[in-house]
Order: structure tokens, then C-alpha cells, then sequence
């Protein structure tokens, strides 16, 4: 395993991969600093261009992305108070009060420390637990990956907040979108309309696009005028803590990374419950919990900790199981297996350098985002005073030139207005595209994994209940499902009275 | 990550969009099913093409049941509030784009969709819009053209 390490980080040290994942990170900060731009649009717009490169640097790339706005997402909810991401609302909670007392440089400071510290532990922890899981996963037949991937499935969609109904309905649309193509054991195509661009079914890219990018443009529009930040002066100086602050931040940063990185690696609970859960409980923990909102440096600390671990940590079950996390995991996974890697336990032994390279270009990576968010602040506070009237015909320009030239059609374009239409109405009432998108990539692993099941045991359900293993996980989604039924019961029976608009 | 949780915490009675949109799953779920029926469930020895349209049609018409019944109890979204302006110039600035990047080429398009695309603000001025065009013609050719070297011809 060593020789598979080193090999790792020698190509996590090659020029190409050096220079990708600089690309990767600062392409994810500067989304991350741009509030309306988020990191799923930015994946999806980079995918296609890295169908030119080699599959491990391309994932070296995208992965930067996604890590890089975590980073990138503290700058402006503490300068504006309009957070670039949902974790870094919680960042806004204290760290917009701190830059109307002129701490703004000390903020930023802790929060790209922080990150740093928070990052790099789930590193650690994510080498030591993969390929433990991975390869107690070998074991896994058809039948446990199928119930794995399900558990995932429902855990991601009842984790939200509002309606369950909505969110399980969106998985379901998303299986239904993947269910769009040739059937691959029988070559009967299904619900393709007679349209040659459908029997390869739909592509992931105008879907995520769509959803992602085209609906948060319609929605930002018209929204966020300019609004200069909240700056004062911003020197090395003055971004230093004292030796006191250093002592205050150390506890918060370590509960914020040990909350993140168990919450990140758990199938469907991304890096937003684990940060919102790291405020609470510094909130608990602190002597003064009505410092919290006016600007306490632990309200910042352990969130960017819990936030940037729990990103790393939720790569543990993409990379081990072949389970995605959140949307932006199974994006990646989707991404993955558009370059030719089958995504599962497998993964770690066939590609170990692939594994060991990205894991190598975590490390650089993070280091290299120390650099962009320290000295280098000042660029991106210059940024945010770029209008959003120059960004989206931007944006919408790399939608569309990104989505064509995948297969140089015209159809791809109109999917991705059409998606971005849906998206919109989904996001005014309450539907989450986050299941859509998982639902949509798990879908045709799973039915795969079905009928493999299936086949195995010659047509008999029981398969599903013959191990422990699948014993175990079948009892855990039946839990979920009956605890996701009781709580939209109990929203719906009498109990809580629907509140009434006078008639 | 951007998710977006827009606030729809449920308050009034819920307007047409809500069931408009409840029915179309409905209808849809129903249609995949009946499909998946055509198509050919087969036996769970050997499953047929149509086996999962059903599974996921059902659950999905299902879905939608619970979704309506949320609805009448606990209200939703009345109306939706959507600026017509982006609506409109957003899908036609890319309908252009689409329809002119092969026959024209990448920077007539690229032109196209950053003045109709741009408008979609109504803050928007004439001058901005140029320039914008102007800049991302010049970044596509080089990035796109030049750099990765797409097949597209630049007029």
C-alpha cells in the first residue's frame, strides 16, 4: 500500500496535476466568493472540458472545485453578509458582526485557518478509512450494494427540511429521468420518443446544468444590486490573532472537524447539517452563549472546521462504496464514470494511482488555497464588487458553449433551458433538486444491482434478507422510511393544527 | 454547494402552481407505469425492461397522492412570483445561441446571446452589454478555439 502511496503523491506532484488542481481551487473560490455562482455550476460547466484529459487529473480538477468554495464561500458572508454557499450562511451569524467591528481581517484569517486545520484531519482520516471500508465492501454481492445504494437514496431525501413527500417525489422523478435510453440487458430503448439524441439516454451535464445552473441565474436576476463591502483596512497585521484569540479557536476548530467529519462521511447528510450542528454546539459548550451572533470568534471557527471536513470526509463513502453523499458527490461520481471508471469497493485496488493522486492532490490542493485565501485576499475582495450583469451573460455563455460541445447538438442546449424551467419551479415551491440529481445517477446502478440480485437467487426476494449484512441495512432503511412516514404524519393528523388564513 | 432553500415554509392555501404541478407528476408517475406495463415487467426470475418504469411510476404517482394531500392540509404557495423579463430573454438568448453557433459560427453567436441574454436585467446598459460581448468573444475564441481547439468555426 505504501509503493501505491508514494505513486499517488508523485503524480499529485506532476506539473499537469499541479497545475489542474491550481485551476480546480481557484475556480472554486472564485465561485465560492461570488454569492449566486454555485459549485455544482461550476462542476458541470468544467465537466466537459476535461473529457481532454487524463481521467485522474480531471477528477483532480473537479474535486478542487468543489473543495476550493468552501474556502472561497466565508469571504463574502463575512464582508457582505450574503453567503456564497449555504454552509457559509453560518459563517455569516458571527462573521459579518465582526467586520462591522473592523475584524474583517481577523475573520477571514480564522475562517482559512480553520478551514485548513479541518480539511487536513479529514484528509488523515479519510486515507485511514477508505480502503478499510473498501475492502470490507468486496464482500458486498448485488443484493447489499443494491440496499446500500437505497439507504443512500432515502437518507439524502429525508434528511431535508420541507415536505418528504416533495423530496421522495424528486428521487423519483431522477429515477425516472435515468430510466430514459437503451435498456442495457435488453436493448429495448424506453422513453425516448423516437429521438436518436435519447437511446444514450439523457447526459448528466444539461440535467445538473440546468437544474443548477440556468434555474440560479433566472433566480438571481434582478435580486442582489451592488453592495460594497464591508472592508475596512485589511493588512497582515491586522489579520494576525493575538495569542489570546489563537487559544480560544484551538477547542472550536477540533469539535467543529471531529462533527464534520462524522456527519460528511455519512451517506446523505452533507457538509450544511454538520456545520449547522458545529454552531450549536459551541453555542452549548461557551460560558457566554450570547456572544454568539454579535461577532464571537468560536461562531466562526468550528463551522469552517466542520464545514471543510465534513467536504473532505464525503469523499470516504463516494470513493469506498460508489455512494454519493450529496448531489455534488454523486456529480463527481457521474463524472467518474463519463471517463470510464466504475465507481465502488473496486475502485481503490483497480485505480490506486487514481486514488492515491487525488487523495495527494487534497493535500496540495489545500495548501495551495492557504496561499490564494491569505496573501492573496485582496483579489478576491476586488471581485466581489464585480456586478452581477457581467457574470450571468458569462455564465450563461460557458452553459451554453459547455453543453454543446459535448456532442455538438443543438438538442443538448434546449434540455438545459428546459431543465432550467423546471429547475425554477421547483425552487419556488419547495421541490429540492439535490434527490433528482441522486436519484438520477443511483437509478441505473441500482436496477442494475437488482436484477443481478435477482438473478443470482433465481427469482427469490429473499436474497434481500439472507446475510446479516443485508439483514441490517434492510432494517435501517425500513426504520428510515417509517420514521420519514411518521413525521409527515405527524406535520399532517390534527395534532398540529394547520395554521388557519382568515376567510 | 447551493442548495436552494428558497423559503416555502407553508402558510397559505396552496394556489394552482402547487396542484398544476402535483398533477403533472401524477399523470406523468401513471404514464411510466403504463409504459413500463407495455414495454414488459417480466417475472422477478427474469425481469423484464418494463419491471422498474412500474416500480417508479407507482411510487412516483404515490408520491404525488401524498404530495396533494399535504397540500389541502397544510396549504403551499399560492402564486409564483417569477419576473417575466428573465423568463422570456433567458431560454430565447440560448435558443439563439443554439440556433446560430453551427450555421454562423462561435462569436456571431456568442454576440447574439450576451446582447439578448444581458437584457434579462433591467439595469442593464447598452454599453455594458457591448463590452461584455465583446469580452466574451474574445475569451471563447482563445479558450475554445484556439486553446482546447472544439471543431467550431469562429464566423
Amino acid at each position: 500500500m505504501y509503493s501505491d502511496i508514494l505513486l499517488g503523491f508523485e503524480r499529485a506532484l506532476s506539473m499537469d496535476a499541479l497545475l489542474f488542481c491550481f485551476i480546480g481551487v481557484t475556480v472554486g473560490t472564485f465561485v465560492g466568493v461570488l454569492p449566486g455562482v454555485g459549485a455544482l455550476a461550476a462542476v458541470s460547466l468544467c465537466l466537459p472540458l476535461t473529457y481532454y484529459l487524463d481521467p485522474t487529473i480531471a477528477m483532480i480538477m473537479l474535486a478542487g472545485i468543489f473543495y476550493g468554495a468552501q474556502y472561497g464561500s466565508s469571504t463574502a458572508s463575512i464582508l457582505l453578509n450574503v453567503p456564497g454557499t449555504v454552509t457559509a450562511a453560518v459563517t455569516a451569524l458571527d462573521g459579518y458582526p465582526m467586520a462591522q467591528q473592523g475584524r474583517a481581517g481577523l475573520a477571514l484569517f480564522v475562517t482559512t485557518i480553520c478551514s485548513f486545520v479541518g480539511g487536513t484531519i479529514a484528509i488523515v482520516l479519510m486515507m485511514g478509512f477508505t480502503p478499510v471500508i473498501a475492502s470490507a465492501a468486496l464482500s458486498f454481492s448485488s443484493a447489499e450494494y443494491f440496499l446500500i445504494m437505497a439507504l443512500g437514496l432515502a437518507l439524502a431525501s429525508t434528511i431535508s427540511t420541507g415536505s418528504q413527500f416533495k423530496s421522495l417525489a424528486m428521487v423519483a422523478l431522477g429515477l425516472t429521468l435515468g430510466l430514459v435510453g437503451t435498456d442495457l440487458n435488453s436493448g429495448v430503448s424506453r422513453f425516448t420518443f423516437g429521438r436518436i439524441e435519447l437511446y444514450d439516454g439523457i447526459s448528466l451535464v444539461p440535467i445538473a446544468m440546468g437544474l443548477f445552473g440556468v434555474a440560479e441565474i433566472l433566480n438571481s436576476i434582478g435580486g442582489s444590486g451592488s453592495r460594497t463591502p464591508q472592508t475596512g483596512k485589511i493588512s497582515f497585521r491586522s489579520m494576525m490573532p493575538t495569542r489570546a484569540e489563537w487559544r480560544t479557536i484551538v477547542k472550536p476548530t477540533l469539535r467543529g472537524t471531529a462533527i464534520g467529519t462524522v456527519i460528511g462521511a455519512l451517506p446523505g447528510s452533507g457538509a450544511t447539517v454538520a456545520t449547522f450542528m458545529a454552531y450549536a454546539v459551541e453555542k452549548r459548550q461557551s460560558k457566554t452563549p450570547e456572544r454568539f451572533g454579535k461577532g464571537a470568534i468560536e461562531g466562526i471557527a468550528a463551522p469552517e472546521a466542520a464545514n471543510n471536513s465534513a467536504v473532505q470526509a464525503a469523499f470516504i463513502p463516494t470513493l469506498s462504496l460508489g455512494i454519493p453523499g450529496d448531489a455534488l458527490m454523486a456529480f463527481l461520481l457521474g463524472a467518474m464514470m463519463i471517463h470510464g471508471i466504475v465507481p465502488g469497493p473496486r475502485f481503490l485496488t483497480d485505480q490506486p494511482e487514481m486514488f492515491w493522486g487525488l487523495v495527494g492532490s487534497f493535500w496540495v490542493g489545500n495548501v495551495l488555497l492557504l496561499v490564494l485565501n491569505i496573501p492573496l485576499i485582496g483579489v478576491w475582495i476586488k471581485m466581489l464588487s464585480i456586478p452581477y450583469n457581467i457574470l450571468f451573460p458569462a455564465m450563461l455563455f460557458f452553459i451554453c458553449i459547455g453543453v454543446y460541445s459535448i456532442d455538438y447538438q443543438v438538442f443538448d442546449i434546449a434540455l438545459v433551458v428546459g431543465f432550467g424551467l423546471i429547475g425554477l419551479v421547483m425552487n419556488h415551491l419547495g421541490y429540492p433538486p439535490a434527490p433528482l440529481l441522486l436519484g438520477f445517477i443511483l437509478g441505473p446502478m441500482m436496477e442494475e444491482h437488482f436484477k443481478r440480485a435477482l438473478l443470482m437467487s433465481r427469482g427469490s426476494f429473499s436474497i434481500f434478507w439472507e446475510r446479516p449484512i443485508s439483514v441490517v441495512l434492510l432494517l435501517l432503511l425500513l426504520a428510515l422510511v417509517l420514521m420519514s412516514l411518521r413525521t409527515a404524519l405527524m406535520a399532517l393528523l390534527p395534532t398540529s393544527k394547520p395554521k388557519k388564513d382568515g376567510k | 454547494m447551493t442548495d436552494h432553500e428558497s423559503d416555502t415554509s407553508p402558510t397559505r392555501p396552496a394556489g394552482l402552481w402547487e396542484y398544476g404541478v402535483a398533477t403533472t407528476l401524477l399523470l406523468l408517475g401513471l404514464y411510466v407505469a403504463y409504459s413500463g406495463q407495455q414495454i414488459g415487467v417480466g417475472t422477478p426470475r427474469r425481469m423484464g425492461p418494463g419491471f422498474l418504469p412500474m416500480a417508479v411510476g407507482v411510487s412516483l404517482a404515490a408520491l404525488s397522492l401524498g404530495i396533494f394531500w399535504e397540500l389541502s392540509r397544510l396549504g403551499g404557495r399560492s402564486a409564483m412570483d417569477v419576473p417575466l423579463r428573465p423568463l422570456v430573454l433567458i431560454p430565447l438568448s440560448m435558443a439563439v445561441f443554439a440556433a446560430t453557433v453551427g450555421p454562423l459560427g462561435l462569436i456571431p453567436a456568442t454576440v447574439l446571446l450576451v446582447l439578448i441574454g444581458a437584457f434579462a436585467d433591467a439595469t442593464m446598459t447598452a454599453k455594458r452589454a457591448a463590452l461584455t460581448a465583446v469580452a466574451l468573444s474574445v475569451i471563447g475564441y482563445l479558450l475554445f478555439i484556439r486553446g482546447f481547439g472544439l471543431p467550431l468555426s469562429a464566423f
